[in-house]
């Protein structure tokens, strides 16, 4: 795609940053029930709400059978909902068979053509739609040299890469000029280095292009690269949404906690509450006040989960003790990832905590399995978890 | 409950463009029949032909014993008739697998290009018109056929053996033309058999016997039930086999059949025969079906080893 | 030579009397329908074209000399009706047949494992059953045994045989490639034509292919329906044979032969290029 930033520079884009007054696709109380070959029931989405504004890079984040990929599937037209409503540019397009709805899809698995060229592959929308020809040579040329694959037109698709396959799926997808591109899963099949080179690509295309993008994956760092802002999807439920950051360093249960990015969760009670702040005990006995949270007002007596990610952890010293965790325990294992030490940490109350410490940092001596050793998590790291998800 | 416009509707009408046609042709071209012909084999049949509507069970009767009315005995002859298909069919099914199953093994083991090729060749004749191919045997079976010129002409007999008209030359004549049914599941089976299995047993001190009886025969086993299955089926109710090379002496059921609706002309009591043929097939292929699903509900069933090797 | 050594020797003796066993009586067939002598067929009397001569309506010195010849003109019409009949019936249960693997494959319906289960029936039916079946429904409906009856009842087993090769050539498509045809803008009918059509075409022409062999070949069904002016060849064939048998049978059997097995490699040769 080293062709994209010179087409950028030629080509003048109305707006490319997310414009949340005009959203694009609302999904308001989706629900969606599957019944299973043995007979049971299981909810896919349960009263899910999402907007997508324009221009929006939107990632839908969850595990496996979380209802995201039938998400996908009610919005381009292969699944009914059972209740609730999809609109597209403020029009209601539920009883919309998926060829008139303004919306493409990249496939997992590409779904390329086999008995067609890589032009035509890119041109299918634009001749079912009976485009002149002309337009369509013009307009495939285009897309082709858009996403790096100019001269590659004539190539039958057997004969191409996996990240070339990647790219025609995409250029298919984006020549008709859909309102949104739902993009499921397109990223899994590639190996780890062609993914992060895409992921950049895939972000770049969208900005220059103005398209909507609705990207599942249940990769959370993926999630968090590309994303304007990430649904996270659980149990059939919207757990949460909001910007990346958001979303790492305020969780809003523990299901969205343990799903993005890693951390250590201590079961605590509430001991006070008032105006200024509130104070948790945990199960080993140790205090700790942390401001007032917006949002949720917390009972005294009402149990909660605390926390803490590992790379807030530092050793304990003479000097960081103003408020904050502190747990005492062995080292158990110690990986070195490059930037940091990754660190499983043995702790009697709390079982095995997670920390990663900077390379440089003063431990006293390299960590090694074995040695006894403080955390310490001050207290602007900290974050109150309700003690339940939603979905459970 | 089906709402205009919704995936559901729409299916329903692909499905309606789909399957409407197709569905009320066979409804009507291949149930239907099947329908009149279980009424007729209830039916009493007309003097001179014909039928007469009322509900009369002794086209049942004379095939098995409780016919005695003043026009027809219960002739046992019928059931000896039937008895001999049966029998004709199990040997083509024993003589076939016979011949297929060592043919199987040894295709089994060409190299690549060699298998497709045989296989092709195999399968081959079963394009060939079936009326060709008995047209052969009987060139080669009758007293001045081919086999027996050639006998007499090398001086091995002086007179013309009985080969055609023979429970023998039917047998062969089915297992001519139904060796592809044999040979195409057997050889499936064969195929997937692993060779370090055979290998193994072998290395675990079995000798030759042994490990064909405890490894490759139950390991080949489904292929051969249902090679033999598919051939028994057709050979059971064959009547062009056993008219060409069976003659008036060799009758199967199919003949007996035959009869009934081109001289006879008692088509109910066809009726009954074709029914009792039918019926024969399906309880066969339902025990073959139960037997297969229960089969595969015990191996999924069967528990993982889970214990560590100690 | 070692136990297995001589082992392996006598299978590959044992693989080559098979296939004697196979194509043996067929050859056979073509040597002889080059035989000259007119009375004992099995016994070689030089190379002749006479039979072949005489079939195809020629003159030659066996049609004073024996008395052999049948009616050509019957000859001509059975043929006639067996590709009739043959073309029709595979055009029509290669349409059903395909519409019905189609919707198998494609939908979850209530009746979906019927109507796979009701797909087997008419193979695994004993021909005389079915024939005779036929034979009841249509005399008792007052129709006239015709032409016409043969192609119904073919149809009735033919669809079946269709539905199995295109069942099998669906099972290897990607049944997303369907739904990005229809996310793209196309209608069910473009994304028919565009995508599954192509998709299948090997499977359905091999099917279609498949059905006339089985149509032109198929005695029993027939024998039992077809009317008095609508013989097809192999029942006309199996006529002669009742009859006594011709020198000339050679050399119909030899052409059959040779346009079946053209046919049927034709099918296979299709088949293996899917690949």
């Amino acid at each position: 795609m080293e062709a994209t930033s010179a087409m950028v520079a030629s080509r003048k884009t109305q707006e490319t940053e997310a414009d949340p007054d005009h959203p694009v696709l609302e999904i308001r109380h989706a629900k969606k029930r599957f019944a299973t070959p043995e007979g049971q029931e299981v909810v896919a989405l349960d009263d899910v709400s999402i907007t997508v504004a324009r221009n929006e890079f939107l990632t839908l984040l969850g595990p496996s059978g979380c209802g995201k990929t039938t998400l996908l599937r009610v919005v381009s037209g292969f699944e009914d909902l059972d209740g609730g409503e999809i609109l597209i540019d403020r029009q209601d397009i539920a009883r919309q068979p998926a060829y008139r709805r303004p919306v493409n899809t990249v496939f997992q698995t590409y779904a390329l053509f086999p008995h067609l060229s890589v032009a035509r592959n890119v041109a299918y929308s634009l001749e079912v739609a009976r485009v002149d020809p002309a337009e369509i040579r013009r307009r495939v040329g285009e897309m082709l040299e858009l996403v790096g694959l100019a001269g590659f037109g004539d190539r039958r698709i057997n004969q191409l890469s996996g990240g070339q396959q990647q790219r025609v799926a995409l250029a298919r997808a984006l020549v008709a000029r859909p309102k949104i591109l739902l993009l499921d899963e397109p990223l899994s099949a590639l190996d780890k280095g062609l993914r992060d080179k895409m992921q950049q690509e895939l972000k770049a295309l969208q900005h220059e292009l103005g398209i909507s993008f609705v990207f599942v994956t249940h990769d959370q760092e993926e999630a968090l690269t590309m994303s304007d802002r990430v649904a996270v999807l659980g149990h059939g439920k919207l757990q949460q949404i909001g910007r990346p950051q958001e979303l790492y360093r305020a969780p809003r249960n523990v299901f969205v906690a343990r799903f993005v990015g890693e951390s250590n969760l201590f079961p605590a009670t509430v001991t006070q509450s008032d105006p200024a702040g509130i104070a948790l005990r945990l199960s080993d006995g140790q205090e700790v006040r942390l401001p007032a949270s917006t949002g949720n007002v917390l009972m005294v007596g009402a149990k909660v989960r605390l926390m803490a990610r590992p790379e807030d952890a530092r050793p304990a010293t003479g000097k960081n003790n103003a408020g904050g965790l502190r747990f005492q325990g062995r080292i158990k294992q110690v990986f070195f990832v490059g930037a940091h030490y990754k660190i499983l940490v043995h702790t009697q109350a709390h079982g095995t905590l997670k920390a990663s410490l900077p390379a440089g940092e003063d431990l006293g001596s390299t960590p090694a399995p074995g040695q006894a050793v403080e955390l310490h998590f001050p207290p602007a790291t900290l974050h109150v978890l309700l003690d339940e998800e939603a979905g459970r | 409950m089906m709402v205009r416009g919704t995936l559901k509707w729409r299916q329903a009408i692909a499905l309606l463009g789909l399957l409407g046609g197709p569905t009320l042709f066979l409804g009507v071209f291949f149930l239907g029949p099947l329908v009149i012909m279980l009424i007729y084999s209830w039916l009493e049949p007309g003097l001179y032909g014909g039928v007469v509507w009322n509900f009369y069970h002794l086209n049942y009767g004379r095939i098995f014993g409780w016919a005695n009315t003043r026009y027809e005995q219960f002739d046992p002859a019928y059931l000896r008739i039937f008895a001999r298909s049966i029998w004709l069919a199990l040997c083509t099914v024993g003589l076939s697998l016979a011949i297929c199953y060592p043919a199987a093994f040894w295709i089994s083991r060409q190299p690549e290009w060699r298998k497709n090729l045989f296989i092709f060749l195999i399968t081959l004749p079963f394009f060939v018109s079936l009326i060709v191919r008995l047209f052969a045997w009987v060139l080669l079976l009758r007293p001045t056929g081919f086999i027996n010129q050639a006998l007499m002409g090398l001086g091995i007999v002086d007179q013309p053996l009985e080969m055609i008209f023979t429970g023998f030359a039917v047998v062969l004549g089915m297992v001519y033309i139904f060796i592809p049914f044999m040979f195409l599941p057997v050889y499936a089976s064969v195929e997937k058999l692993d060779m370090a299995m055979v290998e193994a047993s072998f290395d675990l001190g079995a000798g030759r016997w042994q490990t064909f009886r405890r490894v490759i025969l139950p390991m080949t086993l489904p292929g051969v039930i249902g090679g033999s299955i598919i051939v028994f089926i057709p050979s059971l109710g064959n009547f062009i086999v056993p008219s060409l090379l069976g003659g008036a002496k060799v009758m199967m059921i199919g003949n007996l059949i035959e009869q009934q609706f081109l001289s006879a002309r008692n088509w109910p009591f066809g009726a009954a025969l074709s029914m009792v043929v039918m019926a024969t097939v399906l309880v066969l292929l339902l025990v073959y079906v139960r037997q297969m699903t229960r089969e595969d509900r015990a191996v999924a069933a069967a528990p993982e080893p889970t214990g560590d090797m100690r | 030579m070692t136990r297995s050594g001589i082992l392996s020797r006598l299978l590959s003796v044992y693989g080559l009397l098979f296939f004697a066993f196979i194509y043996a009586p067929i050859l056979l067939i073509v040597v002889f329908s080059f035989n000259a002598n007119p009375v004992n067929m099995m016994i070689w009397d030089g190379f002749t074209l006479d039979w072949y001569r005489t079939i195809f309506g020629f003159p030659s010195r066996l049609t004073e000399s024996t008395l052999y010849v049948e009616s050509t003109r019957q000859l001509y019409a059975a043929v006639r009706n067996s590709l009739l009949v043959a073309l029709v019936a595979s055009s029509v249960s290669t349409i059903f047949g395909t519409a019905i693997a189609l919707a198998v494959a494609r939908y979850r319906f209530r009746l979906r494992s019927f109507y796979r289960a009701f797909m087997f029936m008419p193979m695994i039916m004993p021909d005389i059953v079915l024939g005779i079946a036929l034979l009841i429904f249509f005399v008792s409906l007052g129709a006239q045994l015709s032409i016409y009856t043969i192609m119904i009842g073919h149809c009735t087993f033919l669809i079946s045989y269709v539905f199995i090769v295109v069942s099998a050539r669906i099972a290897d498509m990607d049944d997303k490639l369907e739904e990005a045809s229809a996310d793209l803008g196309a209608n069910p009918w473009q994304t028919f034509r565009r995508v599954t059509l192509p998709l299948i075409l090997p499977g359905v022409v091999g099917g279609g292919l498949l059905a006339f062999i089985i149509s032109m070949d198929d005695l029993v069904i027939t024998y039992f329906i077809a009317g008095v002016d609508s013989t097809t060849l192999p029942v006309f064939i199996y006529g002669m044979l009742r009859r006594g048998i011709k020198p000339e049978i050679n050399a119909i059997a030899t052409i059959m032969l040779v346009f079946s097995i053209l046919v049927a490699s034709a099918g296979l040769y299709l088949r293996a290029r899917r690949k």
